[in-house]
């Protein structure tokens, strides 16, 4: 494959699975969890989550070169 | 009980002598001109980059706002502020190395430089300057006020709003003007060690002094408080609040500066993964708090009491570590604060409307407005105007208009000069408008309105204008050097 057309794709993937991180952060707590009293629920969630999203982060990152 | 008056000013003593001595450390290695004084000459290393981040980032807010916050309101203001988080990852690893890249090759020094050059429209840059300008002063002033606030009720009033209100304004003079980004940068470093210290300190000192440990804790949590376990905030509130934070990153000038500090691409990348953990950890302690205030001392009416009572049942010399920690976040924010604005002033009106003035009389004037800011935040903070509610509320939603024009820097070629002054004027007028007379169509922040038409306005108005020369040179000069470093 084409280097240009390997960026493009990886560029797209990162996309899709930040922007999917960023619905599920809105959607989850508010729907399914909405009502759980439990630090178990949306704080755990949000907490997960977060991390996750930290860690590709530093996925992204690792390729960077000077 | 109230913490004494001179443990208090014996403190903040010695955690502003400490200052002082890396402040002076700073100097010695500041070289001469402006790329030195206000971005370290590009050349800052890993731990002052990703510490100073951090401490700009997180202000007084976190352990009195948030901390009270959460007492009212629950869990959702965990959502709230990682949200933040999470949106600032992504924007970090996107446009931090992009702005870089920009800032390398262009030789910017502050955020709307990079716009009026990009776009080849000096006025771009002097009224983004005055947008940060207005919107940023009344959110700092506040900054002020909560520490005035914080240090009348620790002392049961013999330490008066007015000395807080000082010590915020000597500190910041000092540590910004002295050695300009070197010295806020590591003085920041110190300071993010401090709030970070002073809260997991109270964090374990609350769990086994009223709890007994975690699992009685979480025991209590679940019995006396569940209903601030569930998400208690409204959506369309929430949405209101949480859109403009999601872009702090790049609305916010203070932050946005940093991105050009970094001395290699390693060194950015620490910067990036430094300030992600350092948030994860210092926003769960923030949130745990609120909800150990809730069960400590239930019943407020005010939520941010929250914190000042929560101090009122613990030792005084906790109460004044946990007090300089608060005080450290409110410094480093807003010292950053100031020195970027002071460089926006001599960068992007200044120099911009007097091209052939000399660097040293930027840099004189930049330097100028330092004591300027300080002094301007602190009469507003004494004053109290009944506008500085309006305006430190709309702050985020105002500098969030300048977000469009960022984001088609770096990825719309027909972007035009009109489109983005036009795109920021429409956005930031509607957002004042919106907040003035309490606008909230359908139920959805003003703000919100404000970024969509300040987008639509942008794409409407550049198609029915002509783009900048250089406007594909810069997009693919910018790509061609990141592609080189394999970032995409």
């Amino acid at each position: 494959m084409r280097p240009i057309a390997r960026t493009r794709r990886r560029r797209l993937a990162w996309l899709s699975t930040f922007s999917l991180i960023v619905v599920l952060d809105f959607v989850v707590p508010y729907t399914l969890l909405k009502d759980i009293a439990s630090l178990a629920g949306s704080y755990a969630f949000w907490a997960i989550l977060t991390a996750i999203t930290i860690a590709l982060g530093y996925v992204y990152m690792l390729r960077w070169r000077d | 009980m109230p913490v004494r008056a001179d443990w208090i000013y014996v403190g903040v003593a010695v955690w502003f002598a400490a200052g002082c001595l890396l402040s002076c450390l700073a100097r010695k290695f500041m070289g001469p001109g402006v790329a030195e004084y206000f971005i370290a000459n590009r050349r800052l290393t890993a731990i002052p980059a990703a510490m100073t981040y951090a401490a700009t980032t997180y202000s007084a807010f976190m352990m009195v706002g948030l901390v009270g916050l959460t007492y009212k309101l629950g869990s959702s203001l965990l959502g709230f502020e990682l949200t933040y988080l999470i949106g600032t990852v992504i924007l970090l690893v996107y446009f931090a190395p992009r702005v870089w890249v920009a800032g390398r090759i262009y030789g910017y020094i502050t955020p709307p430089e990079l716009l009026a050059k990009r776009f080849e429209n000096r006025w771009i840059g002097v009224v983004a300057t005055l947008i940060c300008v207005v919107m940023i002063i009344p959110y700092a002033s506040v900054q002020y006020m909560g520490i005035g606030y914080l240090v009348e009720g620790i002392s049961g009033g013999s330490v008066p709003f007015v000395v807080g209100a000082l010590m915020v304004m000597a500190t910041v003079f000092v540590y910004a003007y002295w050695a300009g980004m070197r010295s806020v940068a590591w003085t920041d470093a110190l300071q993010a060690s401090i709030m970070l210290a002073s809260s997991i300190l109270l964090v374990f000192y609350v769990v086994s002094r009223f709890f007994g440990g975690w699992g009685p804790y979480v025991e209590q949590l679940s019995i006396k408080a569940s209903e601030y376990l569930k998400v208690k905030w409204p959506l369309l509130s929430y949405l209101g609040l949480v859109i403009p934070w999601f872009f702090f990153a790049l609305s916010n000038p203070q932050v946005f500066q940093r991105y050009y500090v970094p001395r290699d691409v390693a060194t950015l990348r620490r910067m990036i993964w430094g300030f992600a953990v350092f948030g994860f950890i210092y926003t769960v302690i923030c949130t745990q708090l609120g909800f150990m205030a809730r069960l400590v001392v239930p019943g407020l009416k005010v939520a941010d009491k929250a914190m000042p009572a929560l101090l009122s049942k613990v030792p005084g010399l906790l109460a004044l570590v946990i007090f300089v920690g608060i005080l450290a976040a409110a410094v480093s924010t807003l010292n950053s604060i100031i020195l970027t604005l002071s460089s926006m002033v001599g960068r992007d009106v200044y120099r911009a409307l007097r091209p052939g003035a000399p660097e040293e009389r930027e840099l004189l004037v930049g330097k100028l407005f330092i004591p300027v800011f300080a002094a301007a935040c602190f009469a507003f903070a004494m004053l109290k105007p009944g506008l500085i509610v309006i305006l430190s509320a709309m702050a985020s939603g105002g500098m969030l208009m300048l977000v469009p024009a960022i984001f088609a820097a770096f990825l719309w070629r027909r972007a035009t000069a009109h489109g983005v002054l036009a795109s920021m004027v429409v956005g930031v007028v509607l957002v004042g408008v919106g907040y003035s007379f309490k606008l909230n169509p359908l139920g959805l922040s003003m703000t919100i309105w404000g970024l969509l038409a300040s987008t639509l306005t942008l794409v409407a108005v550049s198609y029915l204008t002509r783009p900048p020369s250089i406007a594909g040179e810069f997009i693919e000069t910018v790509n061609r050097e990141l592609e080189r470093r394999n970032i995409y």
